[in-house]
């Protein structure tokens, strides 16, 4: 068996057990090289493992819909969608057979199930409701009745970072003791190769979603937003970056989690100055110590006790993704 | 009643997206419901996450705009997974991180931003199968039939992924950080169908 054979065969579990183990153990005993290789492999998968399972944003189907009926609007989508839809109808009924055999003949496709369903613009059929194929056709198109932005209005919306960041970038600031480095003057940040998540749109795709999640925002929600973004943007560079770098651990958080990190900073808001240094300090300690240590050692904070179980677990995450 | 073996059972990903071809919006949230995360996942492991979830839209909106094209007679995690593949494609080549170890020893993000930007790196075909055997946890052969090539070339691919990585990622794997990455069985067969 020759190096590249063995190696070829232990990324694989499936065909590294096919023929015996015993040539693989052989030439393992022989050849160091492949046996560093083999440790690096494991390693290697571990490493590239997230330690958390990572998940899409809570509203990743709604820009997908978004999209979707962005791209129906144009004409030529309009027309492959009608073409297309005629086609899978037709082969659709030549399936029907296999498709629908075992749901109820009024209802041929169930709607998604209340643990499945998410909200969404299209409503589920009814049990009345024309076979799904109709139905869909008449409930996907989604109409917008903003009036349309005007050229500033454009520019503004483009220019603003992730509206969830700019709702969080002061929390983000308070939770300083739950991050490795303290806001201030420090080690530059290093930008990500793509830029932080947080920035402002700048693909085509997402100034697209953000002009028309600019439309649907009232008066008052924009102004409230332009005066976070130039907030954000009258602090120091390098805070500017730390922040969004923190931003980067924090946006996968689910809207329940982030909640919780917003109270858990208005409960140190709260407390007097030398006793939000002390537990700033505890905090900072627990940030040191193994990660399997520290959610208990967090948990047993005087500061912790009273906590709610959603502010307790979301400072735990926060402790556990330094 | 038909027997079910008369005629084979579509599988419920298949028929929703037949149902998808045909503008039915329930069909779309199912598919949604079961398949969002581990496409995510898959653009997760190379880019930032707004990248990443810039890149699963792309996806789920190629798969919509691909439904009426679609013949269930193909496994349709081969068709989303191919489709996913070729999205990964389209992003820009880039190079490897030049992270200080001292960064790396004190700095999840650092680390991360590592593995994101080795993986980034690969040569296409390396960095298909490797999301694809590693990440989304797929087995070899259904990896293969996902990237129209045989199982041989997915093992083929898969060692110079490794290869690549172990020389782009041996800060991590040498060094103090590597005590601090993340920890998990290696290998795993398991085919990842949610």
């Amino acid at each position: 068996m020759t190096c590249a054979e063995l190696r070829e065969r232990i990324v694989d579990s499936a065909s590294g057990s096919q023929g015996g183990h015993a040539p693989v153990v052989a030439h393992l005993e022989e050849c160091a090289d492949c046996r560093a290789a083999a440790r690096e492999y494991g390693a290697l998968d571990r490493l590239v493992r997230p330690a958390t399972p990572p998940a899409p944003p809570p509203d990743f189907e709604r820009r997908l819909r978004q999209r979707l009926s962005v791209g129906s609007r144009h004409a030529v989508s309009s027309a492959w969608m009608l073409g297309g839809a005629a086609s899978v109808l037709a082969l659709a009924a030549l399936l029907a057979p296999r498709l629908f055999r075992d749901a109820p003949k009024s209802r041929p496709v169930a709607p998604p199930s209340r643990a499945e369903a998410r909200p969404s613009p299209v409503p589920a059929p009814s049990p009345e409701a024309p076979p799904p194929d109709i139905v869909a056709v008449r409930s996907t198109p989604i109409s917008f009745q903003a009036p349309p932005l005007s050229a500033e209005e454009k520019a503004e919306a483009a220019s603003l970072h992730d509206f969830e960041f700019l709702n969080s970038f002061q929390m983000l600031a308070r939770l300083d003791a739950f991050f490795p480095e303290p806001v201030g003057p420090r080690a530059p940040v290093s930008m990500p190769a793509g830029g932080f998540p947080s920035r402002p749109p700048d693909s085509p795709d997402a100034t697209t979603g953000r002009f028309l999640d600019w439309q649907r925002a009232s008066r008052a929600e924009r102004a409230r937003l332009s005066a976070l973004e130039k907030s954000f943007r009258d602090r120091p560079e390098d805070e500017r970056s730390l922040l969004e770098a923190r931003w980067a651990l924090v946006r996968d958080f689910s809207e329940d989690q982030r909640s919780g990190l917003r109270r858990l900073a208005s409960r140190m808001d709260e407390l007097d100055s030398r006793a939000h240094a002390r537990l700033e300090s505890e905090i900072r300690l627990i940030g040191h110590l193994p990660r399997e240590q520290r959610p208990a050692r967090w948990r047993v904070l005087p500061f912790a006790k009273p906590l709610t179980g959603q502010e307790l677990a979301s400072a735990e995450r926060l402790l556990l993704s330094r | 009643m038909a027997s079910p073996r008369s005629a084979p059972q579509l599988e419920p990903d298949s028929g929703d997206l037949l149902l998808v071809a045909a503008s039915d919006g329930a069909a779309l949230t199912r598919l949604v419901t079961r398949w969002s995360q581990p496409v995510y996942a898959f653009f997760e492991r190379t880019r930032e996450p707004s990248a990443a979830t810039e890149a699963a839209l792309s996806t789920f909106e190629r798969l919509v705009s691909s439904a009426p094209r679609y013949a269930p007679d193909v496994r349709f995690p081969a068709f989303l997974w191919e489709i996913a593949v070729k999205v990964a494609q389209d992003g820009t080549s880039s190079r490897v991180l030049e992270i200080p170890s001292a960064k790396l020893a004190e700095s999840a993000a650092a680390r991360t931003a590592l593995v994101r930007s080795a993986i980034a790196a690969l040569p296409p075909a390396e960095r298909a199968a490797f999301l694809l055997t590693r990440v989304v946890r797929l087995s070899t052969s259904a990896a293969a039939e996902a990237l129209g090539t045989t199982d041989a070339d997915v093992r083929r691919r898969l060692v110079n992924a490794l290869e690549l990585l172990r020389e782009s990622l041996a800060p991590l794997l040498e060094g103090p950080a590597a005590a601090s990455a993340p920890a998990g069985p290696p290998g795993g067969r398991e085919e990842a169908e949610p």
